[in-house]
């Protein structure tokens, strides 16, 4: 090697970089697990013209959504069609009049009561509002 | 790997000894160096843009969503934008300095051709990425684009392969993104490994 003696080593300042890379490093944990989590509180929402879907006394499906409304004796109604016991999607049969859970065999009743199976909560209404002739539905927090 | 292969791996990598000379900063500028530094920072942002980018007719909605909603989204866009201009950039200055040094001749010959295959690929890299933004503008580039490769015998073809639409302008990114984020950026990968093992093997620098 030619070189002189200085006041630090090439592997004394590499040995340094190697180390503020590690800090750095550690220190993008934090902003980067914010921006991969953030979309981890957000809710559902899904909008419709009313002209599109006209209301029946049965539950329909709003598109390819998870929501699906009704005619209630006061107003539009709304559920969130996922199963109170491990979350699955439910549909409405409107020849039994009960909602039926493909995972596990859970049927809840037209307004959401459990009848059978592992569910023992009922299923959670969505927030349904008439706005401007469309309904615009949202999950419950 | 047995443990002598592996340790003969490691020394090829990190050898005992090196030509004093090859440290020089003179002799490199560090320039490929600095190419390879982008092309991490270009991987790691990457992913973290793969967690939301949504290829297809909606790429340019969800680069705004990440651009204006999504905490620390714009930083971790435009480091993978400055990346990608400086890595153009550094390559080119590193193809010079080579040139410039007449690190081109016999011995690390086929390094020269892999390093120049290495910067067509960079290029198109950072085309096909401005077309991944799906605005306006990257509608004109994939236009120019698809022109280009029209004027070619069998054009057509190829023009579809890449930007997979007969028109640009429905303005869809899947077949682009599937090249950029894995064809192109895995070929490059791969060549630089072989790029840096030709190094070692022709006495260059000792990487850090």
């Amino acid at each position: 090697m030619t070189f002189e003696r200085t006041l630090y080593s090439r592997r004394q300042v590499l040995s340094l970089g190697r180390k503020t890379l590690l800090v750095l490093g550690i220190g993008c944990l934090y902003p980067v697990s914010h921006y991969l989590r953030a979309k981890e509180n957000q809710l559902a929402v899904a909008r419709i013209a009313s002209s599109e879907m006209p209301l029946k006394i049965h539950w329909q499906r709003l598109g390819q959504t998870r929501f699906w409304l009704r005619q209630g004796n006061d107003g539009v109604e709304g559920m969130w069609a996922s199963c109170t016991h491990l979350g699955c999607e439910v549909s409405y049969n409107s020849e039994q009049e009960l909602w039926l859970c493909p995972c596990h065999g859970s049927r809840f009743n037209r307004d959401g009561q459990p009848v059978q199976g592992p569910a023992v909560n009922p299923l959670a209404r969505a927030e349904v509002q008439e706005k401007d002739g469309f309904y615009l539905t949202s999950q419950k927090v | 790997m047995s443990k002598q292969g592996t340790k003969s791996f490691m020394e090829h990598i990190r050898p005992r000894q090196i030509k004093a000379g090859a440290l020089r900063l003179r002799a490199t500028f560090c320039l490929g160096g600095f190419s390879f530094l982008a092309f991490i920072v270009l991987t790691i942002t990457g992913v973290l843009l793969l967690f939301y980018y949504q290829p297809g007719d909606r790429a340019f909605a969800s680069m705004s969503e990440l651009n204006s909603v999504l905490p620390y989204g714009g930083f971790v866009r435009s480091l993978h934008f400055w990346a990608g201009q400086m890595m153009v950039i550094s390559v080119f200055l590193h193809m010079v300095r080579v040139v410039w040094s007449r690190a081109y001749r016999p011995l690390r010959e086929l390094n020269w051709i892999t390093g120049v295959v290495l910067f067509g690929l960079t290029v198109i890299l950072d085309y096909s990425g401005y077309l991944l933004r799906g605005g306006q503008e990257s509608g004109a580039a994939a236009t120019v684009g698809q022109a280009l490769f029209r004027s070619l015998p069998g054009g057509q073809a190829l023009a579809t392969v890449f930007f997979g639409q007969p028109s640009p302008l429905n303005g869809s990114t899947l077949n682009m993104f599937v090249w950029h984020a894995f064809i192109l950026a895995g070929a490059v990968g791969f060549l630089q490994m072989f790029h840096f093992w030709r190094i070692r093997r022709g006495g260059g620098v000792r990487p850090l």
